[in-house]
């Protein structure tokens, strides 16, 4: 889908994103997270708590020098802190750590009693793809709508493509699969990420704006051989544009053939105990923090992280936004900074910021309709 | 009125939000004005949260769509236990890679592991001590190049 819209959409894309400016891309990093809060949890209170998770890191965002007098914030007088909080060790613990408490908590293999999959279960997979054609085409646009925008990044298309899915859930009873094994769950994201590496290229090859750091990269590699974004793309240079289009289709059917091969061998994996597993995922986990900058501070971030996000898993607030915070938090703020030094308060009354200031109320009306809809439940059962 | 952990944990991210609203009292409008924007929204919903926590109404199901669930099938005492034993593990591991560093550390906290808390014999902690310390050694120090930090006991020696 990214290919073809790459194919399809350059001749018509550049006056779309041209009309955007810092206040439109401002508030697209809040509808992101209005998106992903409103639909975290169930109730007014979910939604607090999706609000409130979704703030949290757009604030986590803010620590370190402040990017345009280059003032300390919230850095605790520490030179780690200096350059903000690092990404990587951040997304390892809060996420790997409440993983590994609940594997070791459980006692068991990751799959538990499950069944190991077969082969013929990867041509279901397949199948559900095509079950699902529709809500695949409207990820995929997504996903090929978040990579035109520059900054936003594929964990936003892969989140709120999720939340597509979970929104496009007719009944409570299909609503409450989500996360408990409804492929739709699996669909929608991974039709997004792999729709927005096209969309991505739009952007670089019309006008010289990467969406994304690889596509920085790229548009680094397109200056030392000599190819210049833009028209020329287009014309002169047309025949390269349809060899990206071409390694996107590839890239992804290679991506496909290698993990039908080593599916099953990987899908092993969660069988073997979690006593024997649970030394290695934390050797893994202090790797992969500590290797992001080589910095042993790392690895307690790390920790602090895992901590609260085993807190944030155990009291049942979501992650998703506050991740998406986090992650959303420079462009905002530097969107943010330009709409009010070029405009003033008129920002807020430009015509695509009043449509999505409109679109993140209608989101959060949509849910709280979707959520009254919904059954009383009582309290689950508490968790540990 | 009880004051369950929800509770605390709202307090406390009032508290935080409350604390980055007083320190961008100092900084120029440039520096202060997105922390601002950010933590002005979080304190209310933080402040909302604390109240609701405090009079005790029905938990939200927050992660039932979007985030996994902890296990339910351990009764809460052995589950409590577990977890303060796999922190406090973890916290170890960072302890001797500190001590240690991380060449050393790997191959004890492996070991210390296996054998300690998962219970499995001398042969299996130890080939798979090994394992883990080669595959460290070939992967990360031989082929990547990866600068690892001598451990503070050996740093304080020199």
């Amino acid at each position: 889908m990214g290919a073809a819209a790459l194919a399809l959409a350059i001749p018509v894309v550049r006056p779309l994103v041209l009309t955007f400016g810092s206040p439109e891309f401002f508030m697209l990093s809040i509808v992101g997270i209005a998106f992903i809060a409103s639909l975290s949890g169930r109730g007014p209170r979910g939604m607090i708590r999706g609000f409130l998770a979704g703030c949290l890191g757009l604030l986590l965002a803010a620590v370190g020098q402040d990017p345009q007098m280059g003032i300390q914030r919230y850095t605790l007088s520490s030179l780690y802190l200096w350059n903000g909080l690092n990404l990587v060790p951040v997304l390892v613990g809060f996420f790997a750590i409440p993983e590994i408490i609940d594997l070791a908590v459980r006692g068991t293999a990751i799959a538990a009693d499950a069944p190991m999959g077969r082969l013929s279960q990867v041509r279901e997979g397949v199948f559900d793809a095509f079950r699902h054609i529709w809500l695949t085409i409207r990820c995929s646009l997504i996903g090929t709508y978040i990579g035109i925008i520059p900054g936003v990044g594929g964990g936003v298309a892969q989140w709120i493509a999720y939340a597509h899915a979970v929104q496009s859930a007719k009944t409570p009873a299909e609503r409450d699969g989500f996360g408990k094994g409804d492929v739709r769950g699996v669909l929608g994201p991974g039709a997004a990420v792999n729709s927005k590496e096209g969309g991505a290229l739009i952007p670089t090859i019309a006008f010289g704006v990467p969406g994304s750091t690889a596509m920085a990269i790229l548009l680094g590699g397109f200056f030392v051989v000599g190819l210049v974004p833009g028209p020329d793309m287009l014309t002169k240079h047309l025949d390269v544009t349809m060899s990206m289009v071409w390694t996107i289709v590839l890239a992804n059917i290679i991506t496909v053939v290698v993990s039908v091969v080593f599916l099953n061998r990987l899908a092993r994996l969660t069988n073997i105990r979690g006593g024997l597993l649970i030394p290695f995922l934390a050797l893994l986990t202090f790797l992969g923090a500590y290797t992001s900058s080589n910095s042993l501070n790392d690895i307690v971030v790390t920790l602090i992280f895992g901590w609260f996000g085993y807190l944030m898993v155990r009291y049942r607030w979501p992650r998703a936004p506050l991740v998406l915070g986090l992650v959303l938090g420079d462009v905002a703020e530097r969107y943010l900074w330009i709409s009010v030094a070029r405009y003033g308060s008129a920002w807020l009354t430009r015509p695509i910021v009043v449509i999505l200031i409109l679109l993140i109320v209608g989101v959060i009306g949509s849910s709280i309709r979707q959520q009254r809809m919904l059954p009383k439940v009582p309290g689950v059962a508490r968790a540990t | 009125m009880r004051r369950s952990p929800e509770f605390l944990l709202a307090l406390a991210v009032a508290l935080l939000a409350a604390w980055a609203l007083i320190e961008t009292r100092s900084w120029s409008i440039q520096t202060a004005l997105y922390p601002r924007v950010v933590a002005a929204p979080l304190l209310v919903l933080a402040l909302m949260e604390t109240f609701l926590s405090l009079k005790g109404e029905a938990p939200a199901e927050a992660a039932q769509t979007m985030d996994f669930t902890l296990s339910t099938s351990i009764t809460p005492g052995l589950a409590q236990r577990r977890t303060v034993s796999a922190f406090a593990w973890l916290v170890g591991f960072l302890a001797i890679v500190v001590l240690l560093g991380f060449s050393r550390a790997i191959p004890v906290f492996v070991f210390a592991y296996l054998k300690g808390q998962g219970k499995e014999s001398w042969t299996v902690s130890i080939v798979l001590a090994a394992l883990a310390w080669l595959v460290f050694s070939l992967l990360f120090v031989r082929l990547l190049h990866l600068p690892f930090a001598e451990g503070l006991l050996w740093t304080l020696r020199k």
